[in-house]
């Protein structure tokens, strides 16, 4: 199969308009939504293509979407919202504007949504926005998601804030400024990527929780816009960012045959399922299920999971083969095995990508597939 | 569908009507409790990203909850309406700190709240209470009636991660553990050198608690055994609570000789018994492993960490053998554990959960890995053959009925990962040949036992020869 260009466009196109009521749910990350639906659209070509004979995207469309975009900072400028549902519009007031604060992965969001629209971030108030930044990061170096009503940091440790903060820094950055002044303080931010890394190689959201593939994208991929930022740290960033193999062991031991959630029955050998261990030690477990040697079809179709003994998930895709990207170990996996993966067994006859090969059509697509 | 505010007395719900389910229903502009609000529609315009085709229920109930926080209402009518808005959407980011905001100014007012009056806050309760303090009782009973509410509503989102920061939140207000080296959510501070003790009254309420806690992580975790969320609630409450859930609670770093080994009993403490129960239930649950590491090794890296001024990086704890070098590993845990490790590999070799865990406890313990020599070359073939997959019909007879039946077995190879770890041991023995011996191992991975990583086995054959294995 190949990957049907023209309904994919379609289904972005549909997402754009309109999400049915079960994405109500994640009514809070409509900018996160937004986001994914602009790069989707961005991935496919469809804005500022000359070849297209009709625009997908008519021009009053994104100046629309730019425009709500904008409607979701804050006044003050300290971020912006994940969605509109927060705004208290004309009875806003500095009494009660804790219950609509800026929002830390909402805000790289939207940026990096304006920036693939084209616009030219003039209406962002970046000094405000710098400003309010490094307040939302912890002693130990980690960042919260928003300031509560007393400021204090809310959100739980995690490194999909601190690559979100990195992002942000590196998009607002000003190249005009010599020498460069970040906004917060790298090297605790350093300290804190190192200390999630696990004894597998993989790194976890918190020091000494389970690595997690989207999590793993999110370290490395912090550590490289720090290696881009050209602050103090970026020398010690590009260090941690070359000393990563058992990182990128790891994140290729995520690659995975299999597919469903029943693992497949394997010769006439017991099965292993459901209870894999006896309790007195004599084990009945086949023990070389997911081994290549009862698959061996011509063509291996391969996913990726996101944790060790997981089935494969589509958006583990990306994240795995985005961090091994970044570490410049991306052809050491089976990419053609995972194009198959992608194309055969998950490409939704709609559009989209579905989770997995089983995933019922429409409410299971996810964005995150993208 | 928009009905305007108390439009029409006649068509009000009687007062104690609950919100409906339906989607469309109207509920908040036709209930008598509400007629004094005036909500605050949704500012989105039209030509709007991502719009979401809301129900009419949830518009409606938004737009009263933007009203009561514009007024930072306090109030019985705003705790049921943050109840009802997480019922629709629990990922809400400030309708949890609301309601928890709520709940404490109800409870500071204790009692004097009538259904609709508003009652502003002021002194807060004080989130965490000193450890010789016994704590009021209608506080205990106010996060326990909290905590009964949000199980349920847990049991109905498990994959929502607010549930459980409102968990933490709640856990929080209890009474610190003077074994905790962060006796709440603000800044570490260092381990007292003294060590304080629970009075019996307090250690038995936090007991019941821990318990009750416990019990419930069993239940959600039966649903979904890896889910994340729980698992880092269940590591935050171990160092939240550690005289109750840490089978060696961290002690002051000053007080050397380190304590005696836990070898002997561990498996019996609480929370281990627990994982042992996990593991055996699902061996390749990596983050019952995940937890097992933390519980008997990861927290005394990290409070080794911590108690630093400034604090150390993890990392650094375990690559400069600090714990080795402090006389503060347990050398015969880590080697009761080597062996359950073992034990666990051996009922099901191509597990890379209790491999990886292994790698983690000789790291720790720095035990070279060239002793699992021996234990790596039984999942070989016959006379360390490095390429078999051949299966034989076995006659067995079983342990009780003494019945006779045909079994296969392997007599081949039976772990990719023995094979790796093989690659190493061999490649760091240097004695004659060991470098060929590792290149077979290597190929044999690429080649026949792990081709969709065939690439990576190809890589490290470079690496190998360009000399070392690390």
């Amino acid at each position: 199969m190949t990957l049907n260009r023209q309904k994919h466009v379609r289904y972005w196109r549909m997402c754009a308009n309109i999400l049915p009521d079960a994405y109500q749910s994640s009514d809070a990350s409509r900018m996160f939504l937004g986001f994914f639906i602009v790069a989707a659209l961005d991935l496919l070509d469809v804005f500022d293509n000359p070849q297209l004979e009709k625009p997908v995207i008519a021009v009053q469309e994104r100046k629309d979407w730019i425009d709500w975009i904008y409607s979701c900072q804050v006044p003050d400028g300290q971020g912006f919202r994940g969605f509109t549902g927060t705004d208290l519009r004309d009875r806003r007031s500095s009494h009660n504007k804790q219950w609509d604060p800026g929002n830390l992965p909402n805000t790289f969001f939207a940026l990096a949504a304006l920036l693939t629209l084209n616009d030219d971030l003039s209406r962002v108030q970046r000094k405000e926005l710098l400003s309010w930044l490094p307040r939302l990061q912890r002693p130990d170096g980690s960042f919260g998601e928003i300031l509560g009503p007393d400021d204090e940091i809310e959100g739980g440790r995690d490194l999909r804030y601190c690559c979100c903060a990195a992002g942000i820094a590196y998009i607002l950055q000003d190249p005009a400024t010599e020498p460069y002044q970040s906004p917060f303080d790298e090297n605790r931010l350093i300290d804190y990527i190192l200390s999630c890394q696990t004894y597998a190689g993989g790194f976890a959201e918190s020091p000494l929780r389970e690595p997690h593939s989207g999590l793993s994208y999110c370290a490395i991929a912090t550590l490289q816009l720090l290696t881009r930022l050209d602050g103090t740290s970026s020398r010690r960033a590009r260090e941690t960012l070359d000393n990563q193999e058992s990182c990128m062991r790891w994140l290729l031991e995520r690659q995975t045959t299999v597919l469903y959630e029943e693992r497949p029955e394997s010769d006439e050998a017991d099965s292993d399922d459901e209870e894999p261990a006896n309790n007195d030690g004599s084990s009945t477990v086949n023990s070389f299920a997911d081994s290549p040697m009862y698959y061996t079809p011509p063509l291996l179709t391969v996913g990726f999971n996101g944790r060790d003994n997981k089935i494969a998930d589509t958006c583990y895709c990306f994240w795995n083969s985005g961090a091994l990207a970044i570490l410049g170990s991306l052809h050491l996996a089976d990419l053609q095995a995972v194009r198959r993966y992608l194309l055969d067994k998950v490409q939704h006859i709609i559009g989209g990508f579905a989770k997995g090969p089983e995933s019922p059509p429409g409410h299971s697509i996810r964005l995150s597939g993208y | 569908m928009s009905t305007t505010a108390a439009s029409s007395t006649a068509t009000l719900l009687p007062p104690d009507a609950k919100p409906p389910k339906s989607k469309t229903a109207s509920y908040y502009s036709i209930h008598p409790h509400w007629q004094d609000v005036v909500p605050i529609p949704q500012a989105d315009q039209t030509g709007t990203l991502a719009a979401i085709a809301y129900s009419a229920r949830y518009s409606e109930a938004m737009s009263y909850l933007r009203a009561l926080m514009a007024e930072k209402e306090v109030s019985e009518r705003a705790l049921a309406l943050t109840e009802d808005l997480i019922s629709m959407n629990p990922a809400h980011y400030t309708v949890w700190i609301y309601r928890m905001r709520t709940l404490r100014g109800l409870w500071t007012a204790s009692g004097n709240v009538s259904n609709a009056k508003v009652v502003e806050v002021q002194d807060e309760v004080t989130p965490t209470g000193d450890w010789t303090e016994e704590v009021d009782e209608t506080l205990w009973d106010n996060i326990a009636s909290e905590l009964k509410w949000l199980d349920e509503v847990s049991f109905r989102n498990l994959k929502n991660y607010q549930i459980w920061h409102h968990r933490h939140a709640l856990a929080d207000l209890l009474p610190a553990d003077p074994a905790s080296p962060t006796t709440s959510t603000s800044t570490s501070t260092p381990a007292s050198e003294t060590k304080p003790q629970l009075s019996t009254t307090l250690h038995q309420r936090l007991s019941t608690f821990i318990t009750s806690e416990q019990t419930f992580l069993a239940q959600i975790l039966s649903l979904d055994t890896k889910n994340y969320h729980v698992w880092s609630y269940r590591q935050w409450l171990c160092t939240r609570f550690p005289t109750f859930l840490l089978p060696s609670p961290p002690t002051p770093t000053s007080t050397l000789p380190s304590q005696p080994s836990i070898a002997p009993t561990y498996r019996t403490h609480t929370e281990v018994h627990a994982i042992d129960t996990m593991i055996h239930d699902d061996l390749r649950n990596n983050s019952a492993w995940s937890h097992r590491y933390f519980l008997l090794f990861g927290h005394h890296e990290l409070h080794h960490a911590q108690s630093r001024t400034p604090p150390l990086i993890l990392k650094q704890v375990n690559d400069e053998r600090l714990l080795h070098a402090a006389g503060r590993v347990d050398t015969p845990l880590i080697h009761a554990e080597i062996a359950y490790t073992q034990t666990e590999i051996r009922k099901a070799p191509q597990n890379g959960s209790s491999w990886n865990y292994l790698r983690g406890v000789l790291r720790h313990g720095a035990v070279a890995i060239t002793t699992l020599r021996a234990f790596c070359e039984e999942f070989l073939g016959p006379d360390g053959d490095l390429w078999t997959d051949q299966w034989i019909d076995v006659e067995v007879e079983d342990a009780h009925t003494a019945e006779k039946r045909t079994e296969k077995q392997e007599l081949g190879v039976r772990s990719s990962h023995a094979v790796e770890w093989l690659s190493e041991i061999y490649g760091q023995d240097g004695a004659d040949g060991g470098v060929d011996r590792a290149r077979e191992c290597l190929t044999a991975l690429g080649e026949k036992w792990d081709v969709i990583r065939k690439g990576y086995w190809e890589w490290r054959v470079e690496k190998l020869e360009a000399g070392g294995t690390k």
